[in-house]
């Protein structure tokens, strides 16, 4: 890497904020599906540490990629070719928690457990929650507008964003920041940066609204005898407000994974022709037992937790899944919307009588969204297999009025399907702005549009 | 036979809790079943589903609350419980020699074969319950049971011990205290949890089976220190230097 721009960045962040060695984990995305060539990751610690790396990269035509936790399942935080990484994780300083307006202020690179963390000594938490809260950094999340498990009674992240730091591909700052819970000035500009993965600017500080933490959670996890029957009990449980997340999972993984866990109790013996659904139901006044016979309703066969490590144990069967099919060799992710009762017709489309590699669907089926995974033994093989799959799944979604993203976004995976979802016209302005905001190109180049 | 099973409620582990001077914060916090009690029922009923016993009956001290944790045992498998109601904290006023001289009375009243329970709370982590309660009876005891076999009278348990495992026999009756890896309890069904709220619940005020002496007075309650990092040093003689000047070991 040229010498010249090297000592550029020294001047600008610092010896201790430039990394050239051991990059593996910053170029390659945790399923080791995507892998860059970058050959020099940044770590800012400031506002004004971007803003110089940003004018600069802008003057001299360097690409970069941001980064936050690389969590990310579609490509989209990891480069392509050699982009300049500018990873967020060194601004992780969280200002303060304002206890009037439940908004909380902090920079882009704190993880979001920690910010829950942070929140719990107030009985407050972060109005959304996915299996990466370990690791994904709340900059990640606004950039992807990332969904999650308690979409179907929070609602979309994008809502609680009050305020936001931005800086700009030419450098500037851009001082979006509110703390106010109403703003209407005109047109919400923070809203074209929320979800745009990373490719009109890079997020610094963000105002976010946070929710009570509830008096009571409950975790039902019930066997069911098909696919209809899901939807039957989501059609109950719909309009029930305590409903804090509604998943579903299919047998066949579940008993696939019972080996890993040959040191604890299991809720039933999972069947590979059954479903399994877990409810979450938060409140501050819980009625358990109305609830409890209202599933009674659809089966016999409910479990409930009666403590925090139970409760911790059934979500567990439900997020690693992704996981653990990743273990199983090469795979697949879609994450599609299309209305909930279609999802077995949609699966059984693309695997007429489920046969083919091993493949599963599963997810938010409360918010209408479907994972689909299928696992190939080779990369050769998927490579073979990806575009014949996702013509027709994308093309059956896009019939059905769906989206062939719910949530985990465009990145470098759906980006040819672009077109296909948005249309001519929406990509043209979509491409417009890009342009207004990015000329040269530099940020994120090759995902999303 | 019939199986007396002591459970203690206790702030659920897998939760943060707040120390203040007077104590754990329990306003509004989540309880639940002591862990190795909850062993202690799920052991109770495997041995009632092996036919070796005829029935469980759970007893908890505490305030009202204390029935959600009968009912869970209930919903576990218990036929009928004993609520041993005070107003007194559990966690600090219930102490093992007064549980056990209660659960002594209960014994008498109505004659078990066998007594299970943790073998200690994750409140207290007191371990002498069951030990005083054995003692009262001049029963045969079992502690830190990790396998209970019962036939024909005679309790053989394989009890955790420092130096390994050692098995024990005696004729009962009998107390066992359970360990960590006894079993795992299963999950209640809400069906279960439904058909519990017509089990047998009695309710009896402590006054009546014996007196709390709070002989055991808590001086001082302070959470534990945060953890400072550690550090890697480069060779022993920085070793040795931190040991005395800092750790002030010698």
């Amino acid at each position: 890497m040229h010498s010249k721009i090297r000592l550029a960045f020294e001047k600008m962040v610092g010896c201790s904020n430039i990394i050239t060695q051991d990059l593996n984990n910053y170029n390659r995305d945790w399923m080791n599906k995507y892998v860059g060539q970058s050959q020099l990751v940044l770590t800012p610690q400031t506002s004004e540490h971007v803003s110089q790396i940003l004018k600069y990269c802008n003057q001299n035509q360097l690409k970069v990629v941001p980064q936050s936790g690389n969590t990310g399942l579609v490509g989209g935080s990891v480069p392509i070719n050699d982009e300049i990484v500018i990873s967020m994780r060194k601004m992780n300083k969280i200002y303060e928690f304002d206890q009037n307006s439940a908004i909380i202020t902090s920079e882009s690179g704190v993880i979001l457990q920690n910010l829950n963390d942070y929140l719990f000594e107030y009985k407050y938490q972060m109005p959304w929650d996915l299996g990466a809260r370990g690791s994904c950094l709340l900059g990640g999340n606004i950039s992807t507008n990332a969904g999650g498990l308690n979409v179907v009674k929070h609602g979309l992240l994008r809502n609680y964003i009050m305020g936001l730091e931005v800086v700009l591909p030419n450098g500037k700052i851009l001082n979006l920041m509110n703390k106010n819970r109403k703003d209407n000035t005109g047109t919400d500009l923070k809203q074209l940066f929320i979800g745009s993965e990373g490719t009109l600017g890079i997020i610094t500080k963000a105002n976010v609204l946070c929710i009570p933490i509830p008096q009571e959670k409950k975790v039902f996890f019930l066997e069911l005898q098909s696919f209809q029957d899901v939807i039957k009990v989501l059609q109950k449980v719909k309009k029930n407000e305590q409903v804090l997340a509604f998943e579903f999972m299919e047998g066949r993984i579940l008993k696939k994974n019972k080996n890993r866990h040959s040191q604890n109790t299991l809720p039933f013996q999972f069947d590979d022709n059954k479903y399994y659904v877990l409810i979450e139901i938060a409140g501050q006044q819980l009625n358990v037992d109305q609830f409890s016979i209202e599933m009674m309703e659809f089966t016999q066969e409910i479990i409930i937790n009666q403590n925090e490590k139970e409760a911790q144990f059934l979500w567990k069967l439900r997020e690693e899944i992704a996981e653990s099919m990743g273990k199983m060799g090469y795979v697949l992710k879609y994450d599609v919307s299309i209305p909930p009762d279609k999802f077995e017709w949609l699966v059984n489309q693309v695997y007429p009588q489920r046969e083919g590699p091993f493949h599963v669907y599963y997810g938010h089926v409360g918010d209408g969204n479907v994972h689909i995974n299928i696992v190939f033994e080779s990369l050769e093989h998927l490579h073979k297999e990806e575009d014949k799959i996702e013509l027709k799944l994308f093309g059956l979604v896009k019939s059905l009025g769906g989206s062939i993203s719910a949530e985990h976004g465009i990145g470098q995976h759906k980006r040819k399907y672009m077109e296909l979802q948005k249309g001519k016209d929406v990509l043209e302005c979509l491409y417009s702005i890009k342009k207004l905001f990015d000329p040269n190109s530099i940020m994120n180049p090759n995902k999303l549009l | 036979m019939k199986v007396l099973v002591a459970v203690k409620r206790v702030v659920d582990s897998g939760i943060k809790v707040r120390v203040k001077p007077e104590g754990i914060d329990l306003q509004g916090v989540k309880m639940t079943i002591n862990p190795f009690c909850e062993i202690a029922v799920e052991e109770a009923v495997r041995l009632k589903e092996k036919k070796l016993i005829a029935e469980i009956v759970a007893v908890t001290i505490g305030p009202k609350q204390g029935a959600e944790s009968l009912r869970h045992a209930l919903a576990l498998g218990a036929d009928k419980a004993i609520h041993v109601t005070t107003e007194a904290r559990i966690d600090q006023a219930v102490q093992p020699l007064d549980v056990a001289n209660i659960l002594a009375k209960l014994v008498e009243r109505d004659n078990y074969n066998l007594v299970l329970m943790g073998k200690q709370s994750i409140d207290d982590d007191f371990n002498q319950t069951g030990q005083m309660l054995a003692g009262l009876l001049d029963w045969p005891q079992a502690t830190f049971a990790s396998n209970i076999q019962i036939s024909d009278g005679i309790a053989q348990v394989v009890r955790e011990i420092d130096g390994g495992l050692q098995t024990v026999k005696f004729k009962l009756p009998g107390v066992i205290t359970c360990d960590l890896r006894l079993n795992q309890p299963r999950f209640a069904s809400v069906p279960n949890i439904m058909k519990a709220k017509s089990k047998p619940l009695e309710t009896i005020p402590l006054e009546k089976l014996g007196k709390l002496h709070n002989s055991i007075q808590i001086t001082k309650n302070e959470a534990p220190a945060i953890r400072k990092g550690g550090a890697i040093v480069e060779n022993v003689d920085v070793l040795l230097q931190k040991l005395r000047n800092e750790a002030k070991l010698f």
